[in-house]
C-alpha cells in the first residue's frame, strides 16, 4: 500500500465517519457536558483524597509525638511515622502540583511528558509507600494502640513480640512483591488490586518511564 | 441580577462554544476512531473527548485556530483514554474478520473494506504519537500545523512522515495481500 492508496483508504474512512455521525450528534446533543463526570477525574480524586489523609496523619502523629516527646519507647516509633506521613504529603503536593499544570491545549508532546512524569511518580509513591507499610506497620501499632486504647503493647506482648513482627514484615516483602510479578492474574477481577499489583510489582513504573523513553525518542530529530 | 448576569455569560459562552464544535466535530470522530476499535470505546471516548474541550473552551484564545486547539484536546485525550484502555484489558487490538467494526456497515465495495482495514492495521502498529502523526498526515495538514498540535519541529515532522512511509513500504512488502 502506497500513499496514494493510504490516502484513498482515509478518505472513504472519512466517509463512513461522516455516515456514523450523525448518531453521535445525537449522543452529543443530549450530553449535559457540566454535569458529566469524566473518567480522566482519576487525575486529581485520588490525590486529593490522599491530601486530606496525608495532613491528617501528620497532625495526629504529631500530637502524639509532642504528648509523649521524653517517652522514648513512643517517641522512637511516632517519630519513624511522622517522617513517613511527611514524606508521603509531600509526594501527594507534588502529584498535585504537577496535576494543576496539565493543560489539555497544549502541545500534544509537551502534556504526554506531563502525564508519563505523573504516572512514574504515582507508581514510584505507591511502591514505596508499600515497602514502608510493611516495616511501618508495628511502630504503627505501638502508637495506634496507646494512643486509641491506652495500651502499652510493650507490656502487653513484650519486646519480642515487637521485634518478631519488624522482623515479619521485612520478610513478607519479597514474597509480595513475587505475588504481585508472577502472579498478578489472581487480581484480574479487580481494577484496584490489578493497579496495586501493578505499582508494587513495578510494572507501572517501567511503563510510565518507557513511555517517557518513547517521548523522548519521538522529540528526537535524528 | 449576578445570577442572571452569569447564566446569560455561560450561555453565550455554551452557544460560541457549539457553533465553533458543530463546524469541526469530525475532528473528534477521526480521533476516536483512529485510537478505539470498538463502537462502545469510539462512544466512551469521543464523550470524553467532548467533555474535556468544554472544561478546556473558556481557556481558548479566539484568535488561534480552533481546529488546532481541538486537535490538541481531542489527540491528549485520547491517548490518556487509550493507554489506560490497554493497561486494562491487557491485550493489542488486532484487526481481523472477526473484530472488525467498519464505522458504515453498508461497505461500499469489497476493495475499499480491504483498503480500510490495511490501513486500520497500519494506524493500529504505530505508537501513540505516530498514530497522532499520521492522523494529521492522511487529514492533508501542513507540516507547520502538525508541528503545531504536536509541538515538535517541522523538520521532525518531516523526518518522521518520511520515516512512517517506509516503515509502511516495507511492512506492506512482508504482508503481500495488501
Amino acid at each position: 500500500m502506497e500513499l496514494d492508496d493510504m490516502k484513498t483508504a482515509w478518505r472513504e474512512l472519512d466517509r463512513r465517519i461522516d455516515a456514523g455521525a450523525e448518531v453521535d450528534r445525537r449522543i452529543w446533543k443530549e450530553l449535559k457536558l457540566e454535569q458529566t463526570r469524566s473518567t480522566l477525574s482519576w487525575l486529581a480524586g485520588w490525590p486529593l483524597l490522599e491530601l486530606v489523609i496525608d495532613i491528617l496523619a501528620v497532625l495526629l502523629v504529631g500530637a502524639f509525638l509532642a504528648g509523649h516527646i521524653h517517652a522514648a519507647r513512643y517517641a522512637v516509633p511516632a517519630i519513624m511515622l511522622q517522617v513517613a506521613a511527611i514524606l508521603k504529603l509531600s509526594a501527594t503536593i507534588r502529584q498535585l502540583a504537577m496535576i494543576a499544570r496539565i493543560d489539555y491545549a497544549a502541545p500534544v508532546v509537551a502534556i504526554q511528558r506531563q502525564l508519563a512524569a505523573l504516572r512514574a511518580l504515582r507508581g514510584r509513591t505507591t511502591m514505596w509507600i508499600f515497602l514502608l507499610a510493611l516495616l511501618l506497620w508495628t511502630p504503627l501499632a505501638i502508637v495506634g494502640a496507646k494512643a486509641l486504647l491506652g495500651l502499652d503493647l510493650y507490656r502487653a506482648f513484650g519486646p519480642l513480640w515487637i521485634a518478631l513482627n519488624v522482623a515479619l514484615g521485612v520478610a513478607v516483602i519479597p514474597l509480595a512483591i513475587w505475588i504481585a510479578r508472577r502472579h498478578a492474574g489472581w487480581f484480574r477481577n479487580s481494577r484496584v488490586m490489578q493497579q496495586l499489583a501493578d505499582d508494587i510489582a513495578g510494572r507501572s513504573l517501567t511503563r510510565a518511564t518507557g513511555h517517557l523513553d518513547e517521548i523522548t525518542r519521538f522529540e528526537d530529530e535524528r | 441580577m449576578p445570577e442572571a448576569t452569569t447564566t446569560m455569560a455561560t450561555d453565550s459562552l455554551r452557544d460560541r462554544f457549539e457553533a465553533l464544535f458543530e463546524r469541526h466535530r469530525k475532528i473528534i470522530f477521526k480521533v476516536a476512531n483512529t485510537y478505539c476499535r470498538h463502537d462502545e470505546d469510539r462512544r466512551d471516548l469521543a464523550q470524553e473527548i467532548s467533555v474535556q474541550l468544554w472544561r478546556a473552551f473558556p481557556g481558548y484564545d479566539a484568535q488561534r485556530s480552533f481546529s488546532t486547539w481541538m486537535y490538541r484536546v481531542a489527540l491528549n485525550v485520547a491517548i490518556s483514554f487509550a493507554r489506560r484502555a490497554s493497561q486494562r484489558d491487557r491485550h493489542m487490538v488486532t484487526l481481523d474478520d472477526s473484530t472488525a467494526e467498519p464505522i458504515d456497515d453498508r461497505a461500499a465495495t469489497h476493495e475499499a473494506d480491504e483498503r480500510v482495514h490495511a490501513l486500520q492495521r497500519i494506524i493500529d502498529g504505530l505508537g501513540d504519537l505516530d498514530r497522532a502523526l499520521m492522523l494529521l498526515y492522511l487529514d492533508d495538514h501542513s507540516y507547520r500545523e502538525i508541528a503545531e498540535v504536536l509541538g515538535i519541529s517541522e523538520t521532525n515532522v518531516a523526518t518522521k512522515i518520511n520515516r512512517l512511509k517506509q516503515r509502511i513500504r516495507k511492512d506492506v512488502r512482508s504482508n503481500p495481500s495488501e
